[in-house]
């Protein structure tokens, strides 16, 4: 996908430059209709493409552990661990494999795809520009939400685990899911 | 070095809109292919807005032309 976006960029800058070298483009009905596709509608067309491709790959593993601090989280998805939640998902194909950073840290509420975007900004702004110190945690408490937006229709979630007891605490809240599956990410560090 | 009231699109004529709204999507494009090729966060966190809102400055800009020539 890559590929034909630069492709497409490097043929479509050398289209812009040939309509741009053409005197008098808009004087004439064919010189309109060029620049139309040309100047007008071609590089919407690229724009778009590119953000649906940027914005893809900006969900991806691979672009979340590019930051350093975010590498031992990447690694513990691999982690030889069957309580840590981040192992568990991951290496059951529970989530999307290629997005799983994305699809458990994104709100499933009202702009929550939005609001994880600006999150991402505050973790640049945080990276290269420092004012954090020490260990890495969330902005804010995990949601119960995000659990239950795969889990809360779930049969191993309604009949299992012991669950039936407080489905409404869990459902309002009121109970966070992390205060039993306590252990989100495993890191090998923490037993040396 | 053109003022900045010269740069309003209304005060220049089609010609000077489609060479200078023509040359800032070039620009933008370039810069939103480099953002595709590095996927380096913090290039991709300026280059991005930045590359996207020179195109559209230059659409802008070519769109004006264009709808004044019709």
């Amino acid at each position: 996908m890559a590929f034909l976006l630069i492709a497409a960029a490097i043929v479509l800058v050398v289209l812009i430059l040939i309509v741009r070298r053409a005197s008098g483009t808009l004087a004439t009905r064919q010189g309109k209709v060029l620049a139309l596709v040309v100047l007008g509608l071609l590089p919407m067309i690229w724009l778009g493409g590119t953000m649906k491709y940027t914005d893809a790959a900006m969900k991806k593993v691979d672009f979340c552990v590019r930051c350093h601090s975010m590498v031992p989280y990447g690694e513990s998805l691999h982690a030889d661990d069957d309580w840590a939640l981040s192992a568990v998902h991951f290496q059951n194909n529970l989530v999307d494999r290629e997005k799983a950073c994305y699809v458990c840290h994104t709100s499933y509420v009202a702009f929550g795809g939005l609001k994880a975007k600006l999150r991402g900004l505050r973790h640049v702004q945080a990276h290269y520009l420092g004012g954090h110190e020490g260990e890495i945690e969330l902005y804010e408490p995990y949601i119960n939400t995000d659990c239950l937006h795969c889990h809360g229709v779930a049969r191993s979630f309604l009949e299992g685990g012991g669950h039936q007891g407080f489905m409404d605490e869990l459902r309002s809240g009121e109970t966070s899911c992390l205060e039993c599956h306590d252990e989100a990410h495993y890191f090998e560090d923490e037993d040396a | 070095m053109p003022s900045l009231s010269a740069l309003m699109p209304w005060r220049q004529t089609d010609e000077q809109l489609i060479r200078r709204g023509s040359i800032l999507e070039i620009v933008g494009i370039v810069l939103l292919a480099i953002t595709v090729l590095v996927h380096n966060p913090l290039l991709m966190v300026i280059l991005l807005p930045l590359g996207a809102l020179v195109v559209l400055l230059g659409w802008v800009a070519w769109a004006w032309a264009f709808m004044r020539s019709l």
